[in-house]
């Protein structure tokens, strides 16, 4: 799926996406990696449709976007179960209970037992990783076309990072179109991705993970990295 | 709408929790009164006395609510990305938006009631006849004003800034309410809708009957519709990414 070539600039003297051209994958996870500042959550405001850009077109209407953004500024006061509650009713009407109970079924027996903790806990209560896995478990239970997700695993503790990679994994499996931005490049090593390395505000890199480390001659995607930063030219 | 009760339901659970802004709205309208009729603990007021101090002090509680309640707050949700993440979560601003005006809407109904009773009770007035007087401008009379409120939430600026201001805005509206109160010029007694107070004053008086002549009518009307149209531009308009973060 081809968005066409994205332009942006918060203060129209810097281009913080500059002819941006960004193809996504519908069967792969779309990676968007970059240096901190090179514009991911610009780029995502702007595919989202949060931000408005010139000639660009979001490839979909709101509703069909379910849009999780890198920090999450949610109601301390708030337990566990009324933030699920507020994210399952915002797609169905069905009553709450019968919702829980699909919801419930869905999660691995570790994750129950996480749940059955945190549904009672406030907000304020638990960790930034807390929140984060319970956020982005429960948008994965909703039902939309596309799912950005800026920088999903920040913060998580390793059993928590694979529950919540798995799950946004599982959604190409639903036929769902996912893009995500990560620095962690070794916890979509082993899932199906297309990485688009956003630099000096344009993708000047996009294809599988394993062309992109194998360029380099390594195993290390963060060495890959560098070195392909390296070789980019200066701005 | 059932988007719309969910977020009535976190608001009013948010509003619960912090009591204090709850009981802010009750009790700073409420010492003003008390404060400023202090002698009718000795001799309780005729009923159009009563009325008219309850209209005075419905106004001081819609404007805190308005301004407070619903323009800084909005203000602030757009700025911390609460309105752009729960925008994509339920696919509209709408639900967000609305959710906020209804749950304000509900708690400024409660306090209303609240306040009369009590001073009903204390300054033996009719209890139904104020009760009904209230539930009649607790629904009707807010409306335009919270509508208008959006205007601050669309503003370009930080809540650092806003907070502040907002507390001038309400020193402001309430300074300006004598200006077209006293006023024997016809031209400004029109015009006395731009001060939000003063619109709440001249609807809650015409629906109370208190006031009917034919130009303070005008005036209401071309307020009211003034205000909503107002707030349905600066809806349109409320950007749910903040001004000033990236």
């Amino acid at each position: 799926m081809q968005l066409g070539k994205i332009d942006y600039s918060y203060d129209e003297k810097q281009m913080i996406l500059d002819k941006a051209e960004l193809e996504l994958d519908p069967e792969r996870l779309n990676v968007v990696i970059g240096l901190n500042g090179s514009g991911k959550s610009t780029l995502f405001d702007v595919v989202a449709g949060a931000l408005p850009a010139d000639g660009f077109q979001p490839p979909f209407e709101r509703t069909e976007i379910l849009y999780q953004l890198q920090q999450a500024p949610l109601p301390p006061m708030l337990k566990g179960k009324d933030l699920v509650r507020l994210i399952l009713k915002s797609d169905r009407s069905e009553p709450f209970r019968s919702l829980w109970e699909t919801y419930v079924a869905s999660l691995r027996e570790q994750e129950r037992s996480r749940l059955e903790r945190l549904q009672d806990l406030r907000l304020g209560q638990m960790s930034a990783g807390e929140k984060r896995w319970l956020i982005i478990r429960t948008v994965c239970h909703l039902n939309r076309t596309l799912y950005i997700f800026d920088e999903p695993t920040v913060g998580l503790d390793p059993e928590s990072r694979r529950f919540v990679v798995e799950a946004i994994g599982a959604l190409l499996d639903r036929q769902k179109i996912v893009l995500l931005s990560t620095h962690i490049l070794h916890e979509v090593a082993h899932l199906p991705c297309k990485m688009h390395f956003l630099h000096h505000g344009k993708i000047v890199y996009s294809g599988s993970y394993r062309a992109f480390v194998a360029r380099y001659e390594t195993d290390n995607p963060d060495i890959a990295f560098e070195r392909f930063l390296a070789e980019q030219p200066t701005a | 709408m059932r988007k719309s009760y969910e977020f009535f339901l976190l608001y009013n659970k948010e509003m619960f929790f912090n009591k204090f802004a709850y009981l802010y709205t009750l009790a700073v309208p409420l010492v003003i009164v008390l404060m400023r009729h202090f002698e009718w603990f000795k001799d309780s007021p005729t009923w159009p006395v009563f009325q008219t101090s309850m209209i005075q002090f419905f106004t001081i509680m819609i404007v805190l609510t308005a301004i407070n309640g619903i323009g800084i707050s909005l203000l602030n949700q757009r700025e911390s990305g609460f309105l752009k993440m729960y925008t994509f979560l339920s696919g509209q601003k709408f639900p967000v938006i609305f959710g906020r005006l209804i749950s304000q809407w509900f708690f400024l109904t409660l306090n209303m009631f609240a306040a009369s009773l009590m001073m009903a009770i204390v300054f033996h007035q009719p209890l139904l006849k104020t009760l009904l007087m209230t539930g009649l401008l607790a629904l009707i009379v807010p409306l335009p004003v919270f509508a208008c409120s959006l205007l601050i939430a669309a503003l370009p600026l930080k809540p650092e800034t806003m907070t502040p201001l907002g507390t001038i805005l309400i020193f402001g509206v309430f300074i300006f309410i004598d200006v077209f109160e006293l006023t024997d010029n016809r031209l400004l007694a029109f015009f006395s809708f731009l001060n939000p107070a003063n619109l709440i004053l001249n609807e809650a008086r015409f629906l109370t009957g208190s006031v009917s002549d034919g130009m303070m009518g005008l005036s209401i009307l071309t307020g009211v519709i003034v205000y909503i149209v107002v707030g349905y531009v600066a809806y349109q308009r409320l950007s749910i990414t903040s001004k000033t973060n990236r």
